[in-house]
């Protein structure tokens, strides 16, 4: 029963699914609105599960007064008090939203800004590999950089037409025979799954 | 030098230096940036979530209009939480499967149509050089992703062959391009610390 009924779940709930769309009885039925409402309904109450799972990891640094606990105490207070003033104000609310908008907007940005510098050393190593198929990469790469830069049409007049052409063509072309090829893949594994023949998602799991 | 007055560029100004002071190596002010960061976008999560889906659940749902069937996925979904206590730790297989089953339920419902629209998409009159050129990139690309065909076919042998240098021109466009929008991130932060921060564009 500990792996049977959920596995019989995963059956029913991906064969309500198709069962409202491609029948007329299931729309009429409205079974789509239901399932939906159930797995958004669980997924919220389960949302807690990251604060939860955070609050054990870092609970227990400090506890056990491990290398660098004091990080983990800034993380929890952060966290709670966050949790607190949200919950008391909404997201929305005033002293929410201002540290939304001074620490939690730039210091993402800057995350994802500090990548850059990441990517151009990665660059720098795929172009010291020397294959053909990483200097082919690399010449592209660069094409179309300085084809979305404006310098790009400043060195050669029609760069940038070039770096478009570049974008509607092949690498439109390549990238919908790989978004077919990922279709045909999901449509696979979605099979596999409501037929009950994977069950990673049952995995992983002691006690059963 | 002019600069800012506002706390809250002041906060976030302080905030992107630690961060960008992690490319020069690891350091304290780095640690307490990324850790509070975590902290309070986990934080935010679990507050936006209570009011978008638990408190209207409760409020309007459960006790407002009498909705009591919503107490099943309550306990599927509070089922997660299991996950902590060994000797219960099976019961977060059932708001898994639950996702997991609906996920795969859209994904056969939906699919089709789309993968349809790309598949007829790809079929243009071949009276351009542009256009047989798209035609030949997606079918080679196709042929590269074939392991159920025996690569000795020459055709098919040939079509991979070709595919796997389309598919390079096209990493290395998306690798440009994932390269230009960080730099742009990038750019911004700084323009950020300039213009915001130490308001250089009023001089």
């Amino acid at each position: 029963m500990r792996k049977e009924l959920p596995l019989l779940l995963t059956t029913v709930f991906g064969l309500i699914v198709v069962f409202s769309k491609w029948f007329y009885l299931g729309e009429v039925w409205g079974l789509h609105d239901i399932a939906e409402s159930w797995v958004l309904i669980s997924q919220g109450f389960a949302v807690a599960i990251g604060a939860a799972s955070l609050t054990r990891i870092h609970g227990r640094n400090i506890q056990r007064r491990r290398e660098d606990w004091p990080y983990s105490l800034v993380l929890l207070v952060c966290m709670y008090f966050y949790i607190i003033l949200t919950l008391y104000q909404t997201v929305e609310g005033t002293e929410a939203r201002w540290i939304y908008d001074a620490y939690i907007t730039p210091v993402g940005s800057a995350l994802f800004g500090t990548i850059a510098f990441y990517i151009t050393s990665a660059a720098y190593r795929v172009f010291r590999v020397r294959t053909r198929e990483a200097t082919v990469l690399m010449i592209f790469a660069v094409v179309t950089m300085l084809g979305m830069a404006p310098i790009g049409d400043v060195m050669i007049s029609g760069w940038g037409d070039l770096a478009r052409w570049l974008q509607d063509v092949p690498v439109g072309a390549v990238t919908r025979g790989i978004l077919i090829a990922g279709y045909i893949g999901a449509l696979a594994t979605g099979m596999r799954i409501v037929l009950g023949l994977e069950r990673a998602h049952l995995g992983g799991f002691t006690g059963g | 030098m002019l600069i800012s007055t506002d706390p809250q560029i002041w906060v976030g100004a302080l905030a992107t230096i630690a961060v960008f002071s992690y490319m020069y190596k690891d350091n304290p002010a780095w640690r307490v940036v990324e850790h509070a960061y975590v902290g309070l976008t986990a934080g935010y999560t679990v507050g936006y979530q209570f009011h978008t889906r638990i408190k209207p659940t409760i409020m309007d749902d459960l006790i407002g209009r009498g909705y009591w069937s919503y107490i099943i996925p309550i306990l599927i979904g509070l089922a997660i939480y299991t996950r902590f206590s060994p000797s219960l730790t099976w019961m977060a297989r059932y708001p898994l499967s639950l996702w997991v089953g609906y996920g795969s339920g859209m994904v056969l419902a939906f699919t089709v149509p789309p993968m349809m629209g790309q598949i007829t998409g790809t079929f243009r009159l071949f009276n351009s050089f542009d256009n047989i050129l798209y035609w030949l990139c997606v079918v080679t690309t196709l042929m590269y992703f074939f392991f159920t065909i025996s690569r000795e076919n020459p055709v098919v042998k040939w079509g991979a062959w070709a595919g796997r240098w389309a598919i390079m021109v096209c990493l290395g466009a998306m690798f440009g391009n994932t390269v230009i929008y960080r730099y742009n991130l990038l750019l911004m932060r700084i323009n950020y610390l300039l213009i915001d921060w130490l308001e250089m564009g009023a001089l």
